[in-house]
């Protein structure tokens, strides 16, 4: 298989789940995801043993999901901003059945039908919807079709691992996006499965619920998730891409944002403004440690999202309030352009 | 002279001994037991899958001896179409969803995998209200039925007339086995198991949707002593809800 390919975002996500060992996708036409949906029909028309389902609807897909994955299917989904709801709905239950899934959800521009151009406002819905019934799930935020690729093995790494829920956040934009994306430099290892196969042996008696009308029996289900959460957060400490060292300017984005943030760092560097870049690939864990050391030399620190300031309460804990007073956002479904990143960042930073 | 003993009757394989919780008359506990006697009398081994829904029926993992998943609220038919696209031929599975759950928040799924002649063995306890959500009214509840949110009767306005899901179903070709059965007359009960056993061999070579409905009494909520529900429902329910074999794969819709 050719090792460089021009992909699109939702094209290398797909790759990389083939290569990641998924033998399912079930979706739903919807923006971006039909990209995504597209690419594996295609693969799956050259036998490369993935079966990809069109579900009537989001929730039926990701509960077809549901089942395939009990009797032992590896699952990829995919979903849209307007479909959240019932993508969460569907976390909880994998979570309390503890299921692997990796499931992508493609952000556009909202609230209501909104439009179908980037936008980073679905965020803390995830964050905090994924821990409904005190569940969790690890949110991924990937910028790049390559780091698409990379986040894609890592999220059926985690949800194998630990057979809980991965949530692939990709906005409109960097669904899109397309560039060369060289698959040998990401390491594809086995993951092994290790969980009970509904509809399997033969003789044995095996049971799926989520339902324990006994509260000591619920208790005891909450106390496992509970280990199993503080297991995982001591193992998984949470990535980043970090560009430039000891900078007293940092800029902090994921998502297009930090695509376009890198390029304005880039442009400010050419200015004789040496600027870093700070760019959390997961925000559930969040790399609190990495964060914090890159802001050791820090005097001015700029957040560039695209909602009404999701990124700035994410970061709020791990951050002196006195340095987090430069936001851009970019709402409506509109990309931050680098000329105006650029202008901003030199115009506060004459103010200051 | 050699004496040949053949069992006539028995505590069913696939059937647990633990304490059921249904309430003392209900057509639940016939239902259990008609589904562990099908599942006994199946005449070739293969795996059975059990998939049930929300409600009363959502402790049935308890009580029946094969694997068994309990689905979320509406979504045991897309559950077990999953199932079916990883275990095909692997396994027989069979779903087991109260009317409330099924033709209400579920109906949809359930249409579209009707349509889709997903190989699977459906069996709709109907027991015209939501029993376990306190007697609430369901898409089967009758005009006139009191129920929890319809305390004076339920209104043609706004809640429309009395619909058989059946008759919807057998306009669907992919439904390829269809049934009803009263789970309350001797003479019915024997007939559901045969009616859940077809079902079932339907799917040794994947014929197609198999759908079964139990017509049941919930005594609890119809606030009647069971004799008492038996005789109500079935006259209440004559000409709305009909028994009987409507669709075979042999012989398709039966007049
Ligand atoms: S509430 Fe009704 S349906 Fe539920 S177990 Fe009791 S009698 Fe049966």
């Amino acid at each position: 298989m050719d090792k460089k390919r021009l992909l699109k975002g939702a094209e290398a996500i797909g790759e990389a789940a083939l290569r990641s060992g998924c033998t399912r996708f079930y979706g739903y036409p919807v923006p971006n995801q039909s990209d995504l949906m597209e690419y594996l029909i295609r693969e799956e028309n050259e036998g490369r043993g993935l079966s990809v389902f069109q579900s009537e609807d989001p929730l039926s897909g990701l509960f077809m999901a549901y089942g395939a994955t009990l009797a032992g299917a590896r699952v990829l989904t995919a979903v849209n901003s307007i479909d959240i709801p019932d993508a969460l709905r569907a976390l909880s239950y994998f979570n309390a059945a503890e299921l692997p899934l990796v499931c992508v959800v493609f952000t556009q521009s909202g609230p209501g039908s909104g439009n179908i151009y980037p936008e980073q406002s679905d965020t803390l819905a995830l964050l905090y919807g994924a821990r409904a019934g005190d569940g969790f799930a690890p949110l991924l935020t990937p910028s790049t079709p390559t780091t698409c690729a990379a986040a894609t093995y890592e999220a059926f790494r985690m949800a194998e691992t630990y057979r809980l829920p991965v949530i692939l956040l990709v906005d409109a934009a960097c669904a899109q996006l397309e560039e060369t994306v060289d698959l040998s430099a990401i390491s594809f290892r086995d993951i092994p499965k290790k969980r009970e196969i509904i509809g399997g042996q033969q003789g044995q008696k095996r049971v799926s619920t989520t339902l324990h009308l006994d509260i000591d029996t619920m208790a005891e289900k909450k106390e496992l998730l509970q280990n199993k959460k503080a297991l995982f957060l001591e193992k998984e400490t949470g990535t980043c891409l970090v560009e430039g060292e000891g900078a007293e300017i940092l800029l902090v984005a994921y998502g297009i944002s930090a695509v376009q943030a890198k390029r304005a760092a880039d442009a400010l560097v050419a200015d004789q403004i040496p600027c870093a870049l700070f760019q959390p690939t997961s925000l559930y864990p969040f790399p609190e440690k990495a964060f914090t050391e890159s802001l050791e030399s820090v005097k001015h620190l700029y957040v560039i999202d695209m909602s009404d300031g999701q990124l700035k309460s994410i970061l709020a804990p791990y951050v002196p309030e006195s340095l987090l007073t430069h936001h851009f956002e970019s709402l409506g479904g509109s990309v931050p352009r680098v000329e105006d990143l650029r202008r901003w960042i030199r115009q506060t930073l004459k103010s200051s | 002279m050699e004496l040949k003993l053949e069992q006539v009757a028995g505590f069913p394989k696939s059937l647990s001994e633990k304490p059921q919780h249904f309430c003392p008359g209900c057509t639940h506990g016939v239902n259990v037991r008609l589904i562990a006697e099908a599942v006994d009398a199946l005449d070739f081994p293969k795996k059975v899958v059990g998939v049930c829904g929300m409600g009363c029926s959502a402790l049935l993992p308890d009580y029946l001896e094969f694997d068994m998943v309990a689905a979320p609220p509406g979504l045991a038919i897309p559950v077990a179409e999953g199932l079916s696209h990883e275990l095909g031929e692997k396994a027989l599975i069979l779903v087991y969803v109260g009317e409330g759950d099924l033709y209400g928040r579920g109906l949809n799924a359930l249409i579209h995998a009707a349509i889709r002649g997903v190989p699977l063995t459906v069996l709709c306890a109907n027991n015209l209200n939501m029993g376990m959500s306190g007697g609430h009214l369901s898409p089967t509840t009758l005009l006139g039925q009191k129920t929890a949110t319809t305390p004076g009767g339920k209104p043609a306005n706004p809640y429309g007339i009395s619909t058989d899901f059946i008759r919807l179903l057998l306009t669907i070709p992919g439904v390829s086995f269809a049934a009803r059965f009263r789970g309350f007359t001797a003479g019915e009960i024997r007939k559901g198991r045969e009616y859940i056993l077809r079902g079932l061999q339907i799917q040794k070579f994947q014929r197609g949707f198999a759908f079964v409905e139990s017509l049941g009494i919930c005594p609890t909520n119809l606030e009647l002593p069971p004799p008492e529900a038996v005789k109500r429902v079935k006259t209440a329910t004559r000409g709305i809800y009909p028994s009987g074999l409507f669709k075979t794969p042999e012989v398709g819709r039966i007049p």
